[in-house]
């Protein structure tokens, strides 16, 4: 009986054709069981439960497969969502994935925990002039490069064509800035299956993580200046730039004092350690929805608490301040990889497939453009930080993912600016769909190019 | 707002539980009888609409998914404990002595529970007949945190008896699962008309089905080598998967998973995949537990003084029926050990399984006697949780020799 598994299935390539199997087992079983089943309100959460079963199952499965083509499990987890989405099977259809959505909020947190658990500050000051530089560097180059050939480009848009050259130069000012925007999640997935380590991955996750943060706070600026140039008899909406720079300050004020709060947890070895970490991410996210919601109803504030930035201060606050981070990030192994899966499937099965069929000509012109943006700007500031050769060659490949944060900066847009802002959406969102599918393959590239990637540990030693 | 509210009640609930719950060690014996869990109903039910209404019913549909995992979890956990290697080692004849235990309180609260539905209310015969078996199906259940207190006293007198009390507990519920699934079965078969056998045994081939074909999807993927975050989101998708079917067809998730798990742990051929299984189970389980006890007293509605006299009725018939199962059950060992013959007393106790079933026929069977059948079941359950300590040492303390 204490045969090696993989040798009894003959290797590499029987173990992708026994996972397809695997799978079609899977999705005929689905597929019957929704032509057998009358779907009523009251079998709704059925629905939903087993179609969270088959979506992870599914998605573990795809997941596994494409490691074979030594693409990362993430990019087969996001490939699941578009399959059985609903844009293709429509297995996952809105109906099912609507009462998921609490998973996939909780999931979001839980990632910015994980996030902020990753960095260490003492890395983080021994790597600070790269830090500082890659985000200084990308995100001015990228946003005035992408900036610019959104502007220069104007005429093959034609949700942009009532506009005058200023106006078009504010649109093209909010472009640049949420392509300067990158996905901690997908940075933080990849580094956790690679189980990378090392002065390479520290950047890379620190710049994400505080890209986010710059992004938001430009995106303010952004915004109050379109509104200015479309608007210009309201002057200028510097309520919204400091509302914004308000919500970045009290989510990492509370972010700290949920850290010290779940740190005295760990100190005190509470029970349960990661059931209540995916609580507490489920609590964050739906309270800073609450909270949001009260101050605009009740005081007229649009103050958006970001989870994200609440659970990475959190994180980070453990790891560095508490003593308490190798507990905390062993608390979360346990539960990271149901939730990475839940998280991309669901990111996959929301991809809009349908803006990226209406205007991938252009987005992929975009997505070009911002990816050569990024490697001139990682150039530049790894050059400028004297980084060694393998750190300048590959840094760009870790910023090309985009996802959340980008996504809601265009619903933001289309939000105040209806009209031209639906179509700048579905621009847009093509291009995040095209940096979601490209950049995780990317990033796990430079992990192994870099040799951070711990790619010799056997599959088996990972978490327990 | 009040679903956020109430799982924050709900998770603080079963954190502190799962700490604090079971093992309140340095109380005297009469007060742990009273922290045996059943007092997380009773906070359920002050939480729930009947009182505090902190989770409304709203909040109860929000969580159906929740739950329908739980069960999933229960029957597949309960499953995998039958793998054949530890059966066959189990000491000679326990198994059939808990199944003829099981068999015979079945049978003995089935027509009971089958004549006072149909003496007392007006549904229609199919819904009277899955409210009695179910009713039946829960009886047949032992839970084992009377035993537990017993065993926590360590009177070294005792042991024989509480391990023989241990083993029918552990297996026991396998009666009730399974007619928990015929039940369900005729559910499915003819909602609410009249009772067809074919068909319901047409329902009951196709839930052995669904769990052989999760439990062959399971084994599939965990052949080859995974690692335990790899194996916990296969684990995860096979119980959702098992669970969320089994109720989307209105069939029993608890005896689908049963079986999901009972193909698991007796298809692998390699050996460790059932106690890796086992370890990450281990880490939700009480958790689980306790919110099932928690969600399972806030969907009980209390009812009038007819819910009190039925549940004492059934307490009294369950007593009757384990008191004969234990006794005739056990004849055959009593010719060379000692035997109590009313170890039946010592099985009293009904949390776990039997209350998971419970909740299973309300999150099921969408009529206004699964409401009624509940609160009577809860109540029982109380009562028996509040018996079960005393009846367990009596029986234990009372007996001599060696059984093993």
């Amino acid at each position: 009986m204490a045969c090696d598994p993989d040798r009894r299935w003959g290797g590499g390539e029987h173990l992708v054709i026994r996972r397809l199997i695997t799978l079609s087992a899977v999705g005929v079983l689905v597929w019957l069981l929704l032509r057998m089943i009358e779907i009523s309100p009251s079998s709704a959460p059925a629905e939903s439960t087993f179609m969270l079963g088959f979506a992870l199952l599914s998605a573990a499965l795809l997941g596994e497969i494409v490691e074979h083509l030594r693409l990362p499990r993430i990019t087969g987890y996001i490939l699941a969502g578009i399959l059985f989405g609903p844009f293709a099977a429509n297995l996952l259809s809105a109906r099912v994935l609507e009462p998921l959505s609490a998973l996939n909020d909780m999931a979001f947190a839980f990632i910015g925990l994980a996030a902020g658990a990753e960095l260490k500050l003492a890395t983080l000051k021994e790597r600070w002039k790269s830090i500082v530089l890659l985000i200084v560097c990308t995100a001015t180059v990228v946003m005035v490069g992408v900036g610019g050939f959104f502007f220069v480009t104007a005429s093959w848009k034609s949700f942009l064509d009532d506009l005058p050259p200023l106006q078009i130069l504010a649109v093209a000012g909010m472009v640049g800035v949420i392509a300067a925007a990158r996905s901690p999640s997908s940075a933080i997935a990849i580094i956790d299956e690679t189980k990378a380590d090392g002065p390479f991955t520290e950047t890379i996750l620190g710049v994400s993580v505080a890209m986010d943060i710059v992004v938001i706070c430009l995106f303010a600026v952004a915004t109050a200046v379109a509104g200015l140039a479309f608007a210009p008899e309201q002057g200028l909406d510097l309520v919204f730039a400091l509302e914004v720079t308000g919500a970045i300050g009290v989510s990492i004020a509370l972010g700290v004092l949920l850290g010290v709060i779940m740190g005295l947890y760990l100190k005190r070895k509470g029970p349960q350690v990661s059931l209540v970490i995916v609580g507490l991410c489920f609590l964050v996210y739906r309270l800073s929805e609450i909270a949001g919601h009260y101050l605009e109803q009740n005081q007229g504030l649009e103050i958006h608490l970001e989870p994200l930035l609440i659970c990475a201060a959190a994180g980070f606050t453990i790891q560095n301040w508490s003593h308490q981070g190798p507990r905390l990030l062993s608390a979360m192994d346990w539960v990271a990889l149901p939730v990475y899966v839940v998280f991309f499937t669901m990111a996959g099965a929301r991809l809009d497939l349908g803006a990226l069929a209406t205007s991938w000509g252009l987005a992929l012109a975009i997505a070009g453009f911002r990816v050569v943006m990024i490697m001139l700007g990682t150039r530049l500031a790894t050059s400028l930080a004297g980084d060694p050769e393998p750190f300048r060659r590959y840094c760009w490949l870790g910023f090309v993912t985009q996802a959340g944060l980008s996504l809601a900066l265009i619903s933001q847009i289309e939000n105040r600016f209806p009209g031209w802002g639906n179509g700048l959406a579905t621009t847009l969102v093509a291009v995040i769909a095209i940096n979601q599918l490209i950049g995780p393959a990317a990033f796990k590239m430079a992990l192994e190019k870099v040799g951070e990637a711990q790619r010799g540990s056997p599959p088996w030693k990972g978490t327990s | 707002m009040k679903a956020l509210v109430a799982v924050i009640v709900l998770t603080a609930l079963a954190l502190v539980g799962s700490r604090r719950a079971f093992v309140s060690g340095k109380l005297p014996f009469a007060v742990q009888t009273f922290f045996t869990g059943a007092e997380f109903l009773i906070i359920g039910l002050l939480l729930g609409s009947d009182f505090l209404n902190v989770i409304d019913d709203t909040t109860l549909g929000l969580l159906r998914p929740f739950v329908c995992v739980i069960l999933g979890w229960v029957g597949f956990l309960f499953g995998l404990q039958f793998d054949r290697r530890t059966v066959n080692n189990l000491p000679g004849g326990y198994v059939a002595i808990s199944a003829i235990e099981g068999v015979v309180t079945l049978a003995a609260v089935l027509p009971v529970a089958w004549y006072l539905l149909m003496m007392s209310t007006n549904a229609t015969p199919n819904v009277i007949a899955i409210a009695a078996v179910t009713l039946a199906a829960s009886a047949a259940c032992t839970g084992l945190t009377a035993l537990a207190l017993v065993e926590k006293r360590g009177r070294p007198g005792s042991r024989p008896t509480t391990t023989l009390l241990r083993f029918i507990s552990s297996l026991d519920p396998a009666v009730g699962v399974i007619a928990a699934g015929v039940g369900l079965s005729l559910f499915a078969a003819h909602p609410f008309d009249a009772v067809s056998f074919p068909m319901t045994l047409q329902w009951l081939v196709i839930s052995v089905c669904l769990g052989s074909v999760t439990a062959w999807i399971f084994v599939s993927l965990s052949l080859t080598r995974t690692s335990q975050a790899e194996l916990t989101v296969y684990l995860l998708g096979t119980i959702a998967l098992a669970g969320g079917v089994a109720f989307a067809l209105h069939l029993s998730a608890l005896f689908v998973s049963f079986v999901c798990g009972l193909a698991v742990a007796n298809l692998t051929h390699v050996g460790s995949i059932r106690g890796r299984v086992m370890t990450i189970m281990a880490h939700g389980d009480r958790f689980l537990y306790l919110l099932l006890l928690v969600l399972a007293g806030a969907y009980w509605k209390l009812g009038d003084i007819r819910v009190l006299l039925a549940a004492l009725v059934y307490v009294g018939v369950r007593l009757v029926g384990k008191v004969a199962g234990g006794y005739l059950s056990t004849r055959r060992l009593a010719r060379h050990h000692a035997v109590p013959p009313l170890i039946g007393l010592g099985l009293v106790s009904q949390a776990g399984m039997g209350l998971a079933i419970i909740v299973e026929l309300r999150f099921v069977v969408d009529h206004p006697l699964a409401e009624v059948v509940m609160s009577v079941a809860i109540l029982a359950i109380i009562i028996n949780e509040l018996l079960a300590p005393w009846l367990a040492t009596r029986t234990a303390d009372g007996a001599g020799g060696s059984i093993s």
